[in-house]
């Protein structure tokens, strides 16, 4: 109050006193406290400063000054702080930041003149007081009296206030929204805000939002300290890195935060980010139970799913029912599903960047919690004191132990239990070099019949590191390794016992650089190479008295490499390119014995003209070609933008799956002499807007693609231990379009997200022989193809305490191939089947209510706990997940199979210390 | 409750998992597509060849419609015209006895009652490949039964064929277990005017035809095929063609078992494979893509018409087996038809004792039994003259008593015994 006060004053007299005193001054200052240099200034001379205490801090001078002016004497001493001066009379009146004009602005006393904003535009500070300013007011520069520049640099660090980490991607932006950054890996952002009063505000998903009234007169420092979101009882929902919507030149991606999805309700107690994923408009799943997504009218194997870098084949327990990501460590997930950035490659649709938690600096501290189904625990401890942490996470089902107390002899013998691990350590070594490693686990044991067995587990292991040559060169050396392997165990009483295996290894580096070139031109380039090892089948008896021999199929081998560059390139304020060039390179290796089939007959046993043989390493056949990433994001006004997007893809491996929906027995095939890789080309356009201080986040999206080479299968076709699996093998075109739209509300009692998207999928599979003909050589409707899809996620706190969510999902049902009529024929009754994908089943709707309950609010306490209470499928609805038809006894009988028929009710109890 | 429901889960994904949580439904009545259904295997053997034409049906429906009035012709790459003409429901028989030669083609003409014309590929027959042997073995399955194991090997070393289909015919000898040389014939029937006594005169007479030792014949059905094409050599061994239980009333008197092996073209063993594999029985995890699966004839006049089913020209060998249960050390299996043994009292007055009201007698049963269904050869039969005509009568059920209800009592010209 009182510096207002004293400005107020300043400026009164500011306008009548200008006059100079010429005495001149000898002094001496070394390493003088500016304070007592004053005081010294005060003894020697008739001035008196009219100053305040706390503005100069620790600020020294050493100068020496002999018959100097007091003016020059001020400049020097003044000159590196942010301090101004202005001698009046013998009077010297220093402020902080402000400078003081001596005259107004011409328009001060004159309305009918329009101010002239390019010229020096004063900022003063009372200006602002008629502003009802919430907190303390930070200043930030130095006011300058030449200067005419309308906007300065902030920069700045954020660090977390409990662990003092850096936190990454936290949005900084002005309280008009119409500038904003995020922060680096290091917590270093620099944002341009116009000069004035700005309100700063910090923003990211689980992190508690901060706003600083900031009044900047120049080029300064800001620094941040967030406490995490997830100690407050506020909710954050679901978000974007706030603003990035309409900021980035990105379009279609989707970030979904871990921390925000507590309240949704759940299947079974357990929180599923990719579920969640799939509440967002353009990522679909076939059903329930059914893993894979299809991501705008794209296969399910078109999707790479990364964790901590590594390629995670299967992310899913129980079929789908359970995403495999430990949602405790999990920390934020990342799906592109337009504009894919050029530094990822190898699959046609999409991006999910799944990133774990970095594990707390300071503190040992967990998470855990207990569903029906599964329990789950993470702990988070320091190794060496903000510098290194170690973050693990597991879960485990009792699901063994439920089916074991069951009455019904065959689910007794019947198993189904699964298990995760994930430990990721990260060391920050020094200023410049950071590294962090990852080791995850999965695995999946079930028995579809009581004498079979099946398992299946993912195996990750990643390693990055991190190193900053300058301020304006970064790189990052990722080495990771995948390995997805099942088993099928199967334990007759008869001579048949076997033992089946599928395995898929590979193996990947990464070298990533970024330039910060300038401010219009950030470059990001590198080169990344991954070799792949599959053992495509082994069947080998698993006793001494079965019957079944040993085969193995050839393994296939396949480097995938690739080199790129992007530049993000700000052409104006409001136009910003995102320019990507990838190209990719595949080679498929040897040891390999490849069939070669007459042109232009399909391709069976009779059409083999003749065999190659490759020795180990040799190439076998190579593909590769140019990927465009390229975007644009143009502001339309600051809190609307459009962004469009050109984007072309190719993927060298596919997914042989039998089924309309992926299931774990499905073996990845690399692309090889018969078969080749599938390409796509994707154009999108969205606009986004942003309301009530982004509050409120609207996307309108459109997107048109077409696919070719992908991967289909003769009717009937049989996939696994087939060793000329190209003679089942369509390959043929897809087209997708769709239209996507999305409303958010972040914040508030009522807060949520709701999703529609019209999008068709169409696959076309066309041939001159009629045997690798289908539907006519039209285009027909894909598996996937659900036109309608709404989904609305709604959370609404009652009190602190209470908070009630809901989720609906209303989709088309997809579309399936039904029998149209009978016929018989060998004397046995068949079905004649429709044109594929003629009919579709039943429209799918689902309602899922939950009830969150907090733990106490004390502050010293054990744990804060606290409790879910979901139910899944409320209506009731008995969604049909499959239509199928069986010949029994020669009569035609129609089935059909539901997961969820009666509603599911769970509990869930959280805690975390 | 929630325990409940949880545990319900649990079912339903457990039995997901073991493919019986489907429930049968009837979908609703969807579009019919009614279309030409054409079965027909031109063979080498010199005969009067078969061509079936028949149209789908409905789902809810239970028998095809067949289509008569059609006129249906092979012609040959030497322009020789064989005419079919109908000789029942759906089936057409070629006027004059033909056979397929290798390095001719054949093609089916059908043009329907309504004008429309359909023709298949032109089919050239297959290689030629006969079947080395074929032979029984006694086998042990996995769910404890034993039985015989028919099977088949197929030395192809010379020869090109690949693919094969089979069919079976079985005919075995029936031999009624309570025949007896004689039936009765009652006459005069006549109730008595107090209601309580019936009366009929009655004769025993012996039968007229052979009515104890019959011979049954069934055709196999479905598909049944085999290909040597995954194999380093081209032939077959021991492929199974037909399991019997050793218990399995075929093997009482004796059996004898005919396969033919059709050696068929990549293409026919393609369609009848796929037709096979969509109608098996599927679980969850393995659902085959189903679709329409397309055959080698099409329509003239509409090329967008679906029409099912293949011409083939095959080359067929054939073999025949005969066998008895004792070959095999195994009991007398049952006879295949439950038999039914009934007594029944004749006399006047039956007598209980001292029962009252008095048993009636069990005159009007017997007439019953012996003579209502006598137009369709299903009245039971005496097993002896009864003796005396005032006591019991034995009486069985047709299917023992009378083994022309159930096969032909005409021995085939191939039985040995």
């Amino acid at each position: 109050m009182k510096k207002v006060l004293l400005f107020s004053i300043v400026l009164f007299y500011s306008q009548i006193l200008f006059s100079q005193t010429e005495k001149s001054i000898t002094i001496s200052f070394n390493n003088t406290p500016i304070k007592e240099a004053i005081i010294e200034l005060e003894n020697q001379t008739n001035f008196h400063f009219y100053f305040q205490e706390d503005w100069f801090g620790d600020l020294t001078v050493s100068q020496t000054f002999s018959n100097t002016a007091i003016k020059d004497v001020l400049f020097k001493i003044f000159n590196q702080t942010s301090i101004n001066y202005h001698i009046i009379d013998d009077r010297i009146i220093l402020s902080n930041n402000s400078y003081i004009y001596t005259s107004l602005p011409n328009a001060f006393f004159n309305s009918n003149i329009i101010l002239n904003t390019d010229e020096n535009d004063a900022i003063f500070y009372n200006e602002y007081e008629a502003n009802a300013l919430n907190g303390k007011l930070i200043t930030i520069g130095k006011q300058n009296k030449s200067s005419n520049q309308k906007s300065y640099v902030i920069s700045g660090f954020v660090k977390n206030e409990s662990t003092n980490e850096p936190i990454q991607n936290l949005v900084i932006s002005t309280n008009n929204k119409s500038n904003f950054t995020t922060t680096n890996s290091k917590g270093y952002f620099s944002l341009e805000v116009p000069a004035g009063i700005n309100e700063i505000e910090t923003n990211l998903l689980g992190y508690e939002t901060i706003t600083k009234n900031v009044l900047v007169y120049g080029d300064g420092n800001l620094n941040f300290e967030v406490l995490e979101g997830a100690e407050q009882l506020d909710e954050i929902l679901i978000e974007a890195k706030k603003d990035d919507n309409i900021k980035t030149a990105v379009v279609g991606v989707t970030t979904i935060d871990m921390a925000g999805i507590k309240n949704i309700p759940v299947v079974l107690g357990e929180r599923d980010i990719l579920k969640i994923a799939t509440t967002m408009p353009g990522v679909k799943t076939a059903g329930e139970g059914a893993s894979g997504f299809n991501v705008r009218g794209g296969r399910t194997d078109q999707n790479l799913i990364l964790l901590d870098n590594a390629v995670i084949y299967s992310p899913s327990h129980f079929l789908g029912f359970f995403s495999a990501l430990n949602p405790f460590t999990t920390g934020s997930l990342d799906i592109y599903k337009a504009s894919i950035p050029a530094e990822y490659g190898g699959r046609l649709s999409s991006v999910f960047d799944i990133k774990t938690k970095d594990g707390n600096l300071t503190k040992f501290s967990g998470e855990g919690s207990i569903g029906p189904v599964t329990a789950n625990l993470s702990l988070e401890t320091p190794i060496v004191k903000e510098k290194s942490s170690l973050i693990l996470g597991g879960r485990a089902t009792y699901s063994g132990w439920i089916l074991r107390s069951l009455d019904d002899e065959n689910l007794k013998n019947s198993e189904a239990s699964f298990y995760d691990g994930i430990v990721k350590y990260k060391h920050k070594l020094n200023i410049n070099n950071t590294i962090q490693t990852s080791i995850y686990y999965s695995n999946d044991k079930f028995s579809i019949t009581s004498d079979s067995l099946y398992r299946y587990n993912n195996q990750l292991a990643s390693l990055k590191w991190d190193h900053e040559f300058n301020e304006k060169n970064k790189a990052e050396v990722i080495l990771v390794n995948s390995q997805y392997k099942y088993n099928i165990d199967y334990e007759g009483n008869s001579n048949r016992n076997f033992d089946f295996g599928y395995k898929i290894n590979e193996t990947q580096l990464k070298l990533n650089f970024d330039y910060f070139y300038s401010k219009k031109h950030k470059f990001k380039y590198g080169l990344s190479s991954k070799l792949y090892n599959v053992n495509p089948g082994t069947i080998e008896p698993s006793d001494l008295n079965s019957d079944v021999e040993y085969e193995s199929l050839d393994k296939e081998k396949g480097l995938e490499s690739a080199i790129y560059i992007a530049d993000l390139f700000e052409i104006t304020d409001r136009l910003l390119l995102d320019i990507g060039l990838r190209y990719s390179f595949y080679a498929s290796l040897g040891p390999a014995t490849k069939n070669i089939y007459q042109e232009g007959l399909p391709r069976n046993p009779s059409t083999i003209i003749g065999q190659e043989t490759y020795g180990n390493n040799a190439v076998v056949k190579t593909y590769g070609g140019p990927e465009i990433r390229t975007s644009f994001r143009y502001f339309l006004t600051p809190s609307f933008s459009l962004k469009g997007s050109y984007n072309n893809t190719i993927q060298y491996i596919h997914l042989l799956s039998n089924n309309t929906t992926e299931a774990p027995i499905d073996t990845w095939k690399l692309s090889d002499l018969n078969t080749k890789p599938q390409r796509a080309q994707q154009i999108s356009l969205g606009l986004y807007k942003n309301l009530d201080a982004s509050n409120i986040e609207l996307s309108l999206e459109g997107y048109y693609k077409k696919m070719k080479d992908i991967l289909d299968y003769k009717i009937g076709a049989d996939l696994i231990l087939n060793e000329n699996l190209e003679q089942e093998l369509l390959q043929g075109q897809g087209k997708a379009y769709g239209i996507e739209f999305l409303l958010k509300k972040k914040k508030g009692k009522l807060n949520g997200w709701l999703g529609y998207s019209y999008s068709r999928s169409f696959v076309k599979l066309d041939s001159p022989l009629d045997e690798e003909r289908v539907n006519n050589g039209d285009y027909f409707p894909a598996n996937y193809d659900k036109p309608h899809d709404f989904t609305t996620v709604l959370n609404y706190k009652l009190t602190h305490r209470f908070s009630f969510s809901a989720n609906f999902t209303y989709q088309t049902g997809r579309p399936i191939t039904f029998p149209i009529g009978k016929y018989v024929i060998a004397n046995e009754e068949q079905v004649v089947y429709s044109d594929r994908n003629q009919y579709r089943i039943p429209d799918y709707y689902r309602l899922d209510l939950g009830l969150n309950i907090e733990g106490n609010h004390k502050l010293q306490k054990l744990a804060h706990s606290f409790w879910n209470i979901s139910v899944f499928n409320v209506l009731g609805r008995n969604n049909p997940y499959s239509v199928f038809f069986v010949n029994d006894d020669g009569k035609i009988q129609a089935y059909q199979t539901s997961i969820f028929t009666v509603p599911i009710p769970t509990i869930t109890y959280n805690f975390k210390f | 409750m929630k325990k409940a429901a949880i545990f319900k889960f649990f079912l339903c994904f457990i039995i997901i998992l073991h493919s019986s949580c489907r429930e049968p439904f009837e979908p609703d009545s969807i579009d019919f597509l009614d279309a030409l259904v054409v079965e027909s295997t031109i063979t080498n053997e010199l005969k009067k060849h078969e061509v079936k034409l028949s149209r789908t049906y409905a789902l809810e429906n239970f028998e095809p419609t067949y289509v008569n009035n059609a006129n249906v012709r092979v012609e040959d790459s030497n322009n020789n015209l064989y005419s079919f003409s109908l000789i029942s429901d759906g089936s057409y028989i070629s006027d004059s006895a033909f056979q397929a030669i290798s390095g001719v083609t054949y093609k089916l003409y059908i043009t329907t009652q309504d004008g429309k014309e359909y023709e298949s590929d032109s089919i050239e027959l297959t290689p030629i490949s006969d079947i080395t042997n074929l032979y029984t073995e006694i086998v042990t399955k996995d769910n404890g039964e034993t039985g015989i194991q028919i099977m088949v090997d197929n030395n192809n070393t010379n020869s090109s064929a690949q693919y094969f289909r089979y069919q079976y015919e079985e005919t075995y000898k029936i031999i009624a277990p309570n025949w007896n040389l004689y039936e009765a014939v009652l006459t005069n029937f006549s109730v008595a005017s107090n209601g309580d006594a019936v009366e009929f005169d009655s004769e025993f007479i012996e039968r007229t035809q052979e009515e104890q030792i019959c011979f049954i014949t069934d055709k196999s059905f479905g598909i049944l095929q085999t290909s040597t094409s995954d194999l380093n050599e081209n032939s077959i061994e021991k492929f199974p063609i037909k399991f019997i239980q050793s218990s399995d009333g075929v093997l009482r008197d004796r059996y004898s078992i005919l396969v033919k092996q059709f050696v068929q073209s990549i293409e026919a063993y393609t369609y009848y494979e796929i037709v096979n594999e969509l109608g098996e029985n599927q679980n969850i995890l393995s659902q085959t893509q189903p679709g329409f699966v397309l055959g080698n004839v099409s329509s003239l006049n509409d090329t967008q018409e679906k029409v099912i089913g293949f011409f083939e020209v095959s080359s067929v060998s054939e073999k025949r087996v005969f066998f008895n249960y004792s070959d095999f050390n195994f009991p007398k299996p049952e006879f295949i038809f439950e038999c039914n043994l009934i007594e029944l009292d004749y006399s006047i007055n039956a007598t209980c004792g001292p029962c009252s009201p008095p048993i009636r007698n069990e005159r009007a049963q017997i007439y019953r039994l012996l003579t209502t269904f006598e137009d369709d050869n299903l009245n039971y039969l005496i097993t002896e003259i009864p003796q005396p005509l005032e006591g019991i009568w034995r009486l069985t059920n047709p299917e023992c008593g009378d083994c022309t209800t159930l096969g032909t009592n005409i021995e085939p010209d191939f039985w040995e015994d």
